[in-house]
Order: structure tokens, then sequence, then C-alpha cells
């Protein structure tokens, strides 16, 4: 049972690394989604013998560590404390790191935001749609847990 | 005991704990989530063995499972930049572009991470990174060479 979920989950991991590293401008969760599909299609044949309950947790284990790969990759090397991290690490200056920054840190995100659906630009008006508001509305159960305001 | 209530299970246990420990130790959130996890894994085994009938493997598989989504959720929801802009978005329902770039400094930005990097010890300003920050760093360092960027 755990062999068989990690040998799906190599296949996703190989998978999006290939269709990521193959074009860095390809919509990442395109990437994403079409290697999820194909390692859980890869865990139902390899599970055919088991039962509904094995399958279940089989899948869900895998979901969970996809969605571990999916932190890993927003995490690392796209997130910016991570950059940050690294740059100070060399010695870089402060203020040469803001400049780096400056112009298209915000702008960047927002365009991710409407290439993906969270958002909706009209009129240079910046609309949320229904995906956004499903992930700003689980802010609140975080909050929670951290008790932050 | 049904899979899907030991699931809400974890994570309502997860979710009480986490919050009591929040309450009371706050700004360790990642401590806080590590500590949570042995009363956790106790109170579920425990749960199992009155009402359930799952496996030692299959036990374990749910709660590791359970655990990374809880990770993935109190550390990318609550921190990344993207869900910050997408929750100031979702919060005002609609909002002028120029409106957001003001709100968003990005100078307040990167000075606030700088300050989060140096509040945590990950960089010390004399000795230079600790422990962890070397770890975050060869992650970073693997991830570039892995997601060749």
């Amino acid at each position: 049972m755990i062999m068989n979920t990690f040998l799906a989950f190599l296949i996703f991991f190989l998978t999006h690394i290939l269709l990521i590293r193959r074009n860095k401008n390809r919509d990442q969760y395109v990437a994403f989604i079409f290697s999820s599909i194909i390692s859980i299609l890869f865990l139902i044949n390899f599970a055919k013998d088991s039962n509904t309950e094995e399958l279940f947790i089989s899948t869900f284990f895998l979901s969970s560590c996809i969605l571990g790969i999916f932190w890993f990759y927003y995490t690392f090397p796209t997130g910016l404390s991570s950059r940050l991290l690294y740059m100070m690490n060399k010695k870089i200056n402060n203020k040469e790191i803001i400049n780096k920054y400056k112009k298209d840190l915000i702008t960047s995100r927002i365009k991710f935001l409407e290439k993906n659906r969270f958002i909706k630009k009209k009129n240079n008006f910046l609309f949320s749609l229904w995906r956004g508001k499903i992930i700003s509305k689980s802010s609140l159960y975080i909050n929670f847990v951290l008790n932050k305001k | 005991m049904n899979i899907i209530k030991l699931i809400i299970l974890i994570f309502f246990i997860t979710t009480l704990i986490n919050s009591f420990l929040n309450f009371f130790n706050k700004n360790k959130e990642i401590k806080n989530f590590f500590f949570s996890l042995i009363p956790v894994y106790l109170l579920i085994c425990i749960f199992n063995f009155f009402g359930g009938s799952l496996s030692l493997i299959k036990l374990n598989m749910l709660f590791i499972s359970c655990s990374i989504i809880f990770f993935v959720l109190i550390t990318n929801i609550y921190r990344s930049v993207t869900l910050e802009i997408l929750m100031y978005i979702s919060k005002k329902n609609k909002i002028e572009q120029k409106k957001l770039l003001k709100k968003f400094d990005v100078k307040k930005f990167i000075t606030g991470r700088i300050n989060n990097i140096y509040s945590s010890n990950i960089y010390i300003k004399k000795k230079g990174l600790n422990l962890q920050g070397k770890v975050l760093l060869t992650l970073y360092k693997i991830s570039k060479i892995i997601y060749n960027r």
C-alpha cells in the first residue's frame, strides 16, 4: 500500500519537474494538475487489488504529498523570503535588494492572480473572483488558529 | 470508526491544541505546530483504540497527511505575498490598482520581511546564518537546481 503510493508520488515528482523545467513560462498550475492526475491514475492502476478503504487512504496520502511539493515550489524557488535570505547571505545591501524588487514585486503578483483567475481587472479596478474569495475566507480559520488579528 | 470522521477529528484536535498553544506562546507558530503533533497523535491513537479498527500503518498515513495539509495551510496562507494581496482585494471587494500599489509599498514590505528574518534569528548580523537558516538556504539552492531557475 505504501509502496504503491510512493511509486505514484515518484511519477508525479518526475512528471512535474520535467514539465516545469522544459518550459519556464509554462502555466505552472497546468503542470501541477496534469502530473497530479497522471499520478492518481497510476495509483488506481497499482492498487487494483486493494479495497476502497485502502485506496481512499492511499489517495489522501498522495494528495497531501502533492500539496507538500506544491508548498515547496511556491516557498523556495519562487518565494520572496527565501530569495531575501539568499541575498542577505551574499551580503547584498538592503537598498540594493529594495531597488531590485521596487518595479515589479507587486505588479507581477497581480498579473499572476489575474492570469490564474483569482481576480479580475476591469477599467483599472480589481475585483476578487470566487476562487480568490474561497482562499481569503480560509484566512479567517488560519488567523483563529494562529491567534492573529 | 469512519475514516472521514477520523480526518475531521484530527483537524479539530489540531486546531484546538494549536490555537491553545498560540494563545500562550505567541509568534512561535511553527514550533507550536510541531509541539501540537505529539498530543494529537496520542489522542487519535486512543480514539482509534476505543472506536476504530484502523491498523497502525493506515492511522499513521492519515495522521501524516493531515499534518502536511495543516502545515501547508498555516505557512502559506498566513505569510505569502501573493495571498496577502489577494486577501486585501477580497476584503475590499473592488479596489483601484493605483491604490493597491500605494498600500503595498515595496520598501516597507521588504524591510518588514528582512526584519522578520532578523527577529527570528535565522540570520544574525555579526555571525551570519544559524542552523535553521543554513537548512533553508540549502533547500533554496537545491530547489533552484531542480526547477532550473
